[in-house]
């Protein structure tokens, strides 16, 4: 099955008016996403993400590389090239951009209206289809009212209806739930995994760590234009997963076992003493040892390295 | 069928705009006012009533067609509409012409108002003119009828130019200016022949010679005088003044399309 999205070797250069300043947004950029895949992009400000979105959407030219979407062809930059070899793929994108902005003379049912004839729907499909987004959005209540009057969350929701017209196979969706109160960024994430269900490839670009841990399936990390990490999820995140007990008290005795079993022994604010197993160290051994030092054992949690602890990890790495 | 789409939605977004809407009073102001002036020409009041609110209506028109193509594309750039609209399975070429189509629905609301009041204008001017010396009245009628649409002519190719300069920037600064030189430059294209016979310099005549060569001659849909005479007789053709306007339209949007085909977004 060919890959829902696929970026080789690619470049964007910006240069200014005579060429002499140059900027490099996207350095060398090589990431796959297969079909049905939740991935999130993830990166500081500046870090590449929205000009890859926008080469992948042909808001941008690339200055070397190609993108592939569903296997075809979608961007080039040659300047011979058919100016949108790519309409026809165009129909199976829907996307989103950060900060959604509509034409604020038109009701949220015409904005709909208006994106929908784009992608050819007319007459009473149109229709249906307007009626279907925003039951799925949740605006059909405001449906009529005009989008000046809308409020953060309205539009962003608006935005995801434009994005869902055509029924997509990929959604590239960048910042869905920036701004949002925890109520409709609850909402936004159930309708993201709800879509994800249905079988639909996302591509989330995202500063909200948290949001995209609990819906990806995959992650990349990308900095100063280059990926510098990517893959699974659960791979990325339990590769340094690591074990802590609690106990009541460690005797002296006690304390240099288990440093010399290479766990670090602490006391902690509760009172207690963390014991914290190296990646690799048996729990049951530690376990052992602790019984057999008459320790009170409190607690045992698995240390998992968050997203968040992974992206400035990562980022730290690079910059180091 | 989506050029039609974003023309539509182009016209709905124009029509709204205060700039336009200050343009289109202001002229109806002028035109309506008009009448007011003839006292500076006592004798000649039908003449002054037709010079003034020709002047107007081109001096108008040629503001709103500016303001409106050269706005429409920078101003979905600056708010980012665009992306949405880009993205959406459509070739660029038909977001140009959408957008154009959208211009020429604003520009023709605006010249069928201003043209309307001006006809009113006029015969509440000369209706005493016309009882006594026994002139029909369809002939100032035609006269007006050709001179209007000799009018959007020159709005259609001054429209068409100024889409192609918004293609280039990210405000609606540069297409407005360079749309008001056009027209200045337009109007002056006689001047740049008899220039060019007059200078000295060889390279000079050569480079005015070839701006003359070039840009488009817009006293050729300036009917002053037949509008002046009841002259319904326009020596250079309106089928061939069609042609010539479609030529520069379609050059001006030829250059648009070829700046905006790869241009980053």
């Amino acid at each position: 099955m060919p890959f829902a999205i696929e970026i080789e070797n690619l470049t964007k250069t910006y240069r200014s008016l005579f060429g002499i300043r140059t900027v490099t947004a996207v350095d060398n950029l090589t990431l796959q996403v297969e079909e049905g895949e939740v991935f999130g992009f993830l990166g500081p400000n500046g870090a590449g993400k929205t000009t890859t979105i926008k080469i992948l959407l042909g808001i941008l030219f690339p200055t070397s590389g190609e993108c592939k979407l569903f296997g075809k062809p979608f961007t080039s930059n040659s300047a011979f090239a058919p100016e949108t070899a790519n309409s026809e793929l165009k129909t199976e994108i829907g996307y989103l951009p950060e900060g959604p902005y509509f034409h604020e003379f038109l009701t949220g049912r015409e904005v709909l209206a208006f994106y929908g004839k784009l992608y050819g729907l007319r007459g009473a499909n149109l229709k249906g289809r307007i009626d279907e987004t925003l039951e799925l959005v949740g605006m059909t209540y405001a449906a009529n009212r005009y989008v000046q009057h809308y409020s953060k969350g309205m539009r962003q929701r608006i935005g995801l209806g434009q994005a869902l017209l055509s029924d997509p196979k990929l959604l590239i969706l960048d910042e869905p739930t920036v701004g949002l109160d925890p109520i409709a960024r609850r909402e936004i994430r159930d309708l993201m995994l709800k879509l994800s269900k249905l079988g639909k490839t996302l591509f989330i670009c995202s500063h909200e760590l948290s949001e995209v841990e609990m819906i990806c399936d995959k992650v990349g990390i990308i900095h100063r234009g280059k990926m510098i990490k990517s893959g699974k999820l659960l791979d990325l995140i339990l590769k340094d997963r690591s074990i802590e007990i609690d106990v009541t008290a460690v005797a002296e005795e006690l304390r240099k076992k288990l440093e010399s079993m290479q766990c670090s022994v602490k006391d902690n604010e509760a009172g207690l003493v963390s014991i914290r197993l190296p990646s690799g160290q048996g729990i049951y051994d530690v376990l052992d040892v602790l019984k057999a030092g008459s320790a009170d054992v409190i607690e045992v949690k698995p240390q998992k390295e968050t997203l968040e602890d992974l992206f400035i990890r990562s980022v730290k790495e690079e910059v180091a | 069928m989506n050029a039609i789409v974003i023309g539509l939605n182009a016209y709905r977004e124009s029509i709204r705009r205060k700039t336009l809407i200050a343009f289109l009073l202001f002229a109806m102001l002028v035109i309506a006012s008009s009448t007011f002036l003839t006292v500076l020409s006592p004798g000649e009041e039908v003449k002054m009533v037709k010079d003034v609110c020709l002047s107007c209506i081109s001096f108008f028109g040629m503001l709103i067609a500016v303001f409106t193509a050269g706005a429409l594309i920078p101003g979905e750039m600056e708010n980012r509409t665009i992306h949405t609209i880009v993205s959406k399975p459509m070739k660029r070429v038909t977001y140009l012409i959408g957008k154009y189509f959208g211009a020429q629905l604003t520009i023709l609301l605006n010249l069928a108002l201003m043209s309307a009041l001006f006809i009113v204008i006029l015969f509440l001017q000369s209706r005493r003119y016309i009882d006594e010396s026994g002139v029909s009245v369809s002939t100032p009628l035609i006269v007006i009828g050709k001179a209007m649409l000799l009018v959007y002519f020159e709005l259609l190719v001054l429209s068409a130019l100024a889409i192609a300069v918004s293609t280039m920037s990210t405000s609606a600064t540069l297409p407005v200016i360079g749309g008001i030189f056009i027209y200045i430059v337009g109007h002056s294209v006689d001047y740049l022949k008899n220039l060019s016979e007059h200078v000295g310099s060889g390279l000079m005549a050569w480079v005015i010679r070839q701006f003359y060569l070039i840009l488009p001659n817009f006293s050729n849909f300036y009917l002053r005088n037949q509008l002046v005479h009841d002259d319904p007789y326009v020596p250079q053709g309106i089928a061939r003044l069609f042609i010539y306007a479609l030529l520069y339209a379609g050059f001006g949007l030829l250059i648009a399309y070829l700046l905006f085909r790869k241009r980053d977004m």
